[in-house]
């Protein structure tokens, strides 16, 4: 009422002393409703207004002009005025994507979804909680678009992180992504970061989004936006988070173990081949099996035959899995606990959360985690912003209990490992010394050698602990309503601390003691170098890094422009301190540690060695620098079409001094049209956005360094250390450069009921690290040298459909996530003209032959089993076991010789599909994944690994017994003595490469949420993860993320929030 | 957008000016060799400066032969290297191995360049300079004798020697100079280092003034400049004149010898003991064998039994079945006697003679020599030369100097297809280059 009459009044006087009113109304088009609270911007004078509660339009001091209609949820619309006009109505679109409202994160601003040209992926906070877990980046696994998990991955130096984004972009590069947290790069533990208070993670994939970070963009870049108060009416708002884990065991018994009974027959048969006799003659200290011990204690007379057989009797009876899985195996658990307050005003947002987590694996190690984070955004002046955070995270780790895989006699893994008996007392594991030679070993005089699984642990207190500290300040300016002064600065602070006590009663802390213990004859007395004690390993690190930035921001509006964009330069440094040492003769009570030479030789009596303590503490220390300018341009024309530039140029104390004075930045351009609705209706899109993009980023590799540098060597007959030029000055030595080509669609068609996006993009990786031959008269360490000389394409396609299928109280909606991808070595020099032959091999690592994928499988053409059960391979076209010959051929013939090529070791196309139900307030979710076009190798038994290590696979159970065996099987006959050549053909040869294609279930995921009263929201859901393989194309069944391995078991997850 | 750019170009060129922030090394650990200390370092690496010498030669020579039985086992470029048919010899070999000490040796120098001369590190400057100089002579003698033919006065500006490698800038390319320009080098840096190194060196795996004038005195030895030797080898056994008696030594043992014995001047060794040279392999040349007196200490010191009757060497002074090749007292004496016989002091080449064989024989057992005419005097020291001096890598250069006065030493070797000869002063003697290393240079193979 009071409104009415202001605005009445107001109309008077403008009449009166101004010109025209301009009144209508703003409507949905739909439902012919009015929409209140529309923002009303006049063009020409920037002035804002808004409509009323019911649309109601009411504008004063009209002139020709432009007005600009904005509301969330319907689409924008501009519409021209003649100063002559009084009313109009204008009707708005209601928009059922929210794709243009999302806030796509860069690190350095925050862009709206459709001023993009590149491809980037935004997943919110609903989206991350799909999966469950405490490590954030496992949250993208299934539910982020080609992004890859590979569970098969060793950690090098290379790779720290097991996922890619869009695939390889290097061959001997970094292959890690980037990970940027709330603006700056992030090198602490990314299991430090608390899940519960993630806002956004933005997935930049292509060189216009990524090309801004520059030279460490090339293998894409991963934006984690943490929350911060939003909210501005002042009041409190709480979240409490709550959610437990458990799982079952996980089961031993997924792995193939040959039975007992099997594996003491063959090693009766080698034992009485003399396989074993040379090692019991040559080093009668080593631990034997127990068969093998009791064959050799009958066969030199110590026991009879009667008791023989009675001990191999009991013997074949035990399953060394049961004993484990019973008293050493544990239920995992974990547990969330999250609470977080924000309260915003216009003048101050402040955001606090506190996060415990407290996780136990199967193996009984605790990890216990508490991360604080505290942001607050104040506004000093109307002009003057200031923002700053904290976080802070402390995670101590306990170990647990020794892993199964660890359990061996020696290097023998035997299946009959008694573990503990009846009386559930912990047995001895004859791990490294024969149990009857150490006790005739200096008796009296040592302590015991004894190893006993059951009790060790409990003696061995591994501890580590990470505390981590990160602060940030970011101070803004408007200098102009159109330009923003922003200073920044980082300052991150990780300290990682290793402790592993190893007790005086411990298997390690007993065994060193004795090892280096001898029996002085002249003062009749042992003498101890490794004294009596503890021993403690210590381990710290510490990550030190920070980071000034300076920018500023432009935003723009004219008639039909906009214009936006940053400039800005940074300098970044990060430190990293690391020292390891281990202290000898260790008490805690008093507190004292004794001194060591750790420069001596001592006599190993147990072992006729000799051997240096080790222990000497080490320090290494490294630091990298970077100076950076970037800037970043986006011009829109008519709110339609866009146009995008970046361009960044780095400088760093890695590079060469030739490469840093080179002028070569790193940029890519872009654009975009929002297709006019005239043209797209008739396909009944909804909307449309075209774009294109190309641009450079790059990869650096801050290991690598242009100077020459010595390594250190001390050698046995010389009392001097030496050095050696290990790496040449190369000046000229800089990053790799990643090209890309992208072009996507953005879409939405039938009202929203089929939305998403399609890209399509071709990469080139060129200046990528590669050995290459040089003249080695000029240095002669070796014949080749790392050079910016190799390169590779990729390419592939995105896909991201949403189908709403049923839409209205009953809804079901189903999500299409794939991706392709493929990539193939371009040039590589390197030794010997590699070709086909060098994939020969599981595939597990990248091997760059030109023309060939990076990662693939061959393997030797088979003509199955001759008549004795020998495998058989080509040579010459005809079937042949010469195994030494058929070896020699590929490397002349390559594939045209007796090898083929199967194809690409790691998938070429994968993704999920997730299909969402949803009732009144509940909703399920489903998730399943596959991965597609690719092989994998079938783990096959090699008798040479049997009889040295007892190591034997399914295949074994089928392998050649007699003659016409070879009708129906590949597996080769058991034959003494074993032919190493021979297994290592079977195990090469291409039936063993099967394909990899596989489905599997990822997780189902129940929920419900409601709002309580007070606009309090509650939600609670329930989610079973782990449920295993769908469907496998290979016909053994075997699954290829698992191959002879324990598979993830069963897990329960539930949890509850409540905002309030 | 004007003003941006300016902006833009501003901060960059402030931003670019601050090279000294970035000018601090990533890697602590990672030493640069700028002081005196990491030279040092660098110049003590025994496997790179000491370990080093190249076995191609030796291994091309006739101090041992292989059984069929052993030939047969080799891998195809064991073999290669036993019959004078090398083919490819590719990284890894020994002219990787020589230029790594000349690559080191020349950083060492490099680095030195830049460091001012004063009162208070003189004396750590020479010591370095001059190591580095006998360094790096020392791979370049040992890669001449190896890769290029013979030094003969009227041909020795015709035929290439090795690359000259005058600093460690690896961009350089390489080139082959003249042997003229090559011994000329090594000449040089020796003549250079003698006054830069001290008398004798705290340890015999670093240089002194004895090892720069012996090796000056192998060099000019394998130049059949004999004048010149001798004056070298008198200088270098002025300061290291002691002999071990072989009768204080026990032959009961598997390596007699110890490491760093009295008798080394220098110490040096074999690169890596080639497959064709194994302990088990390689045994002592019959006739060779057959040349030691009964009551001569070396047979027993030198040889141990091996299988079918045939002897294996056992006499390295390192101690192992790792081959010495270092300069001892005596090689320096058995080079003054031969440069005294040559040059007509028939007696004194005589009596120094004398004096090393009475360190050989059992006590009381050795006659003197005396009287001999030039060429029979000749003769007996170039016997004792390759009695003593067996296996320690100077056997190829002194084939090669030695049919250069027309001694015709045939060497041969007995492989299943048959007798294999290599004739004297036949284009093999200069061992081929490393296909790898031509191809990527285009300097010129020698011919074989």
């Amino acid at each position: 009422m009071k409104n009415s009459i202001i605005l009445l009044i107001l109309n008077l006087l403008t009449v009166l002393c101004y010109g025209q009113v301009l009144k209508g109304r703003v409507y949905d088009k739909a439902t012919g409703k009015g929409i209140a609270g529309v923002t009303i911007t006049s063009k020409s004078t920037q002035k804002k207004f808004k409509a009323g509660p019911g649309g109601e339009i009411e504008i004063g001091n009209i002139t020709s002009d432009s007005l600009h209609f904005h509301h969330m949820g319907y689409t924008d619309r501009v519409l021209f005025v003649k100063g002559s006009d009084t009313n109009i109505a204008v009707g708005l679109t209601a928009k059922s994507i929210e794709i243009e409202e999302v806030q796509v994160q860069t690190g350095y601003q925050s862009l709206r979804a459709d001023q993009l040209s590149g491809s980037a992926q935004v997943l919110n906070e609903s989206q991350l909680n799909q999966n469950v877990g405490s490590n954030i980046l496992d949250r993208l696994n299934h539910v982020a678009n080609a992004v890859f998990f590979d569970n098969q991955l060793q950690a090098s130096d290379n790779q720290k992180l097991n996922f890619s984004i869009r695939g390889l972009s290097t061959i001997n590069g970094v292959r890690d992504p980037l990970i940027v947290l709330d603006g700056f790069i992030y090198e602490g533990s990314i299991q430090n970061i608390d899940p519960n208070n993630i806002e956004s993670i933005t997935i930049l994939k292509d060189a216009a989004a990524s090309a801004i970070w520059g030279a460490r963009a090339g293998n894409g870049v991963l934006v984690i936006k943490s929350k911060n108060a939003k909210v501005t009416d002042g009041r409190t708002n709480v979240t409490v988070n709550k959610s437990i884990q458990f799982a079952q065991k996980p089961d031993l018994y997924d792995v193939y173990q040959m039975p007992a009974e099997e594996f003491i027959e063959i090693e009766k048969m080698l034992f009485k081949n003399g396989y074993y006799d040379r090692n019991i003659r040559r080093s009668p200290f080593s631990a034997l099996t127990p068969v093998v011990s009791l064959l050799q204690q009958h066969k030199t007379g110590k026991i009879d035959g009667g008791l023989l057989d009675q001990r191999l009797t009991a013997l074949k009876n035990i399953d060394s899995r049961s004993d484990y899985m019973d008293y050493f195996m544990e239920y995992p658990l974990l547990d969330q606990y999250a609470l977080s307050l924000s309260n915003g005003t216009e003048k101050n947002k402040i955001h606090l959360a506190v996060g415990y987590t407290f996780d136990k694996n199967q193996y009984g190690a605790k990890n216990k985690k508490i991360n604080i984070d505290f942001n607050d955004r104040m506004m000093l002046l109307p002009k003057l912003h200031l923002d700053i955070g904290f976080k802070y995270t402390n995670a101590k780790n306990h170990a647990g209990k020794p892993a199964f895989e660890t359990f061996r006699y020696r290097n023998i893994r035997a299946p009959y490992m008694d573990l503990v008996d009846a009386d559930g007392n912990g047995l001895v594991l004859e791990t490294t010394y024969d149990k009857i030679y150490t006790d005739n070993y200096l008796p009296g005089k040592l302590l015991s050698w004894d190893y006993v699984p059951f009790e060790d642990y409990r003696y061995v207190d591994n501890r580590s602990i990470r505390n981590e500290y990160l602060g940030q300040a970011q101070l803004s300016y408007k200098i102009l309503p159109f330009i923003d002064l922003v200073l920044a600065y980082q300052i991150q602070n990780q300290m990682a601390s290793d402790n592993v006590r190893n007790g005086l009663d411990s298997y390690y802390t007993r065994v060193m003691i004795n090892s280096y213990a001898s029996y002085n004859e002249v003062t009749d007395r042992m003498e101890y170098p490794v004294p009596m004690g503890d021993i403690v390993l210590k381990n710290n690190v510490n990550i030190r890094s920070y980071n000034w930035r300076g920018q500023i921001n432009v935003n723009k509006v004219w008639d039909k422009f906009e214009l936006s964009g940053i400039v800005g330069a940074e300098v970044r440094e990060s430190k990293t301190d690391g020292e390891s040492s281990t202290l000898y003769g260790y008490t805690a009570d008093p507190l004292n540690n004794v001194a060591i030479d750790f420069v001596s030789d001592f006599p190993i009596g147990i072992s006729y060695s000799t051997s240096i303590i080790p222990g000497r503490p080490v320090l290494n220390s490294s630091i990298n620098r970077f100076v950076s300018i970037y800037s970043n341009w986006n011009v829109e024309y008519n709110k339609r079409l866009g146009a995008t530039a970046s361009v960044r140029r780095d400088a760093a104390n890695i590079f060469g001094v030739a490469a840093n004075d080179k002028w070569s930045p790193f940029w890519s351009v872009g654009a975009y049209l929002h297709v006019p609705d005239q043209w797209i209706k008739g396909a009944k899109a909804d909307r449309l956005k075209v774009r294109a993009s190309y641009g450079v980023s790059g990869n650096v590799d801050l290991r690598k360094t242009a100077l020459p540098v010595a390594e250190s060597t001390t050698f046995n007959y010389s009392p001097y250390s030496g050095l050696i030029i290990a790496q040449l000055n190369d000046p000229y030595l800089r990053w790799e450069k990643i090209k890309t080509f992208n072009v996507g669609l953005d879409l939405s068609f039938l009202d929203g009921r089929i939305r998403g996006s399609i890209d399509h993009y071709q990469k080139r990786g060129t200046d990528l690290y590669g050995l290459t031959g040089y003249d080695y008269t000029t240095w002669g360490y070796q014949s080749f040298i790392t050079k910016n000389v190799a390169s590779m394409d990729g390419r592939g396609t995105d896909l991201v459909i949403e189908t709403d299928n049923i839409r209205g109280k009953f809804s079901w909606s189903t999500i299409y996530n794939l991706a392709w991808n493929k990539s193939k070595t371009r040039t590589y020099y390197a030794a010997n003209g590699m070709n086909v032959s060098s994939f020969l091999d599981i595939g597990s690592s990248i091997t760059p032959v030109p023309d060939y994928p990076l990662y693939g499988i061959a393997g030797y053409r088979s003509a199955g089993l001759d008549a004795k059960g020998n495998p058989q391979g080509f040579l010459n076209g005809v079937p042949s076991t010469d195994y030494t010959a058929i070896r020699r051929q590929p490397l002349d013939l390559g594939e045209n010789g007796n090898i083929i090529f199967k194809g690409s070791s790691k998938p070429q196309v994968f993704g999920s599909i997730i299909n969402k139900f949803s009732f009144k307030n509940w909703a399920l979710a489903v998730n399943a994944s596959f991965y597609g076009d690719y092989y994998f190798m079938k783990n096959t038994t090699s008798y040479t690994q049997l009889f040295s290590n007892g190591k034997a696979y399914a295949d074994f159970e089928k392998r050649w017994q007699k003659q016409g065996d070879e009708s129906h099987t590949v597996v080769p006959a058991l034959i003494y003595p074993a032919d190493q050549l021979r297994d290592s053909f079977y195990r090469l040869s291409e039936s063993n490469i099967l394909r990899a294609d596989h489905i599997h279930l990822e997780y189902v995921r129940l929920s419900y949420a409601s709002a309580i009263k007070n606009s309090a929201k509650l939600e609670c859901f329930a989610n079973v993860s782990n449920l295993g393989l769908l469907w496998v194309s290979n016909k053994e069944k075997i699954d290829p993320l698992y191959q002879d391995k324990v598979k993830p078991p069963l897990t329960f997850t539930f949890g509850t929030s409540v905002k309030f | 957008m004007l003003r941006s750019r300016l902006i833009y170009i501003l901060l960059f060129s402030i931003l670019m000016s601050c090279k000294d922030y970035l000018d601090i090394k990533s890697n602590s650990g990672l030493a640069t060799p700028d002081n005196f200390e990491a030279m040092q370092r660098i110049l003590d690496n025994m496997e790179v400066m000491n370990i080093s010498t190249n076995p191609l030669g030796e291994a091309s020579s006739d101090n041992y032969f292989l059984t069929l039985q052993s030939y047969n086992s080799l891998g195809m470029r064991s073999q290669e290297a036993y019959t004078w048919r090398i083919i490819d010899n590719n990284f890894p070999n020994d002219w990787a191995t020589s230029y790594l000490t000349v690559y080191h040796s020349n950083i060492v120098l490099d680095n030195l360049k830049s460091i001012q001369i004063n009162d208070a590190n003189k004396e750590t400057w020479s010591q370095l300079a001059g190591a580095a100089y006998f360094y790096r002579s020392y791979a370049y003698l040992s890669l001449l004798w190896t890769y290029a033919k013979g030094y003969e006065e009227s041909e020795k500006d015709l035929y290439p020697g090795i690359v000259l490698r005058v600093d460690a800038d690896p961009y350089k390319p390489s080139e082959r100079s003249s042997i003229a320009a090559c011994y000329n080098t090594v000449i040089h840096d020796l003549e250079r280092s003698i006054p830069l190194l001290p008398r004798q060196s705290e340890h015999v795996l670093r240089p002194s003034k004895a090892a720069a004038y012996g090796l000056l005195a192998r060099t000019y030895l394998s130049m059949r400049h004999y004048d010149k030797s001798e004056i070298y080898a008198d200088s270098a056994w002025m300061i290291s004149a002691k002999l071990i008696d072989y009768n204080m030594l026990d032959a009961n043992t598997q390596f007699p010898f110890e490491r760093y014995n009295i008798e080394t001047t220098f110490f040096s060794q074999m690169s890596t003991t080639l497959p064709a040279m194994n302990y088990y392999n390689a045994l002592v040349d019959t006739t060779l064998y057959k040349s030691y007196n009964k009551d001569d200490l070396r047979l027993k010191l030198f040889f141990a039994q091996g299988s079918d009757g045939y002897y294996q060497f056992k006499g390295s002074y390192a101690g192992a079945s790792d081959f010495f090749t270092g300069i001892t007292s005596a090689e320096i004496l058995l080079m003054r006697a031969e440069s005294y016989i040559r040059n007509g002091r028939i007696e004194r080449g005589l009596s120094d003679l004398n004096h090393l064989m009475r360190h050989r024989y059992a006590t009381g057992k050795y006659k003197d020599l005396g009287g001999l005419s030039q060429e029979d005097a000749l003769e007996r020291i170039l016997c004792e030369r390759r009695k003593e001096l067996l296996f320690r890598g100077l056997r190829w250069m002194d084939v090669k100097r030695l049919n250069l006065e027309g001694r015709n030493i045939v060497l041969k070797r007995q492989i299943p297809e048959g007798v294999l000869e290599l004739v004297p002063n036949s284009n093999r003697y200069a061992l081929p280059i490393p296909t790898d290393v031509v191809d990527r240079t285009g300097i010129p193979q020698n011919p074989q």
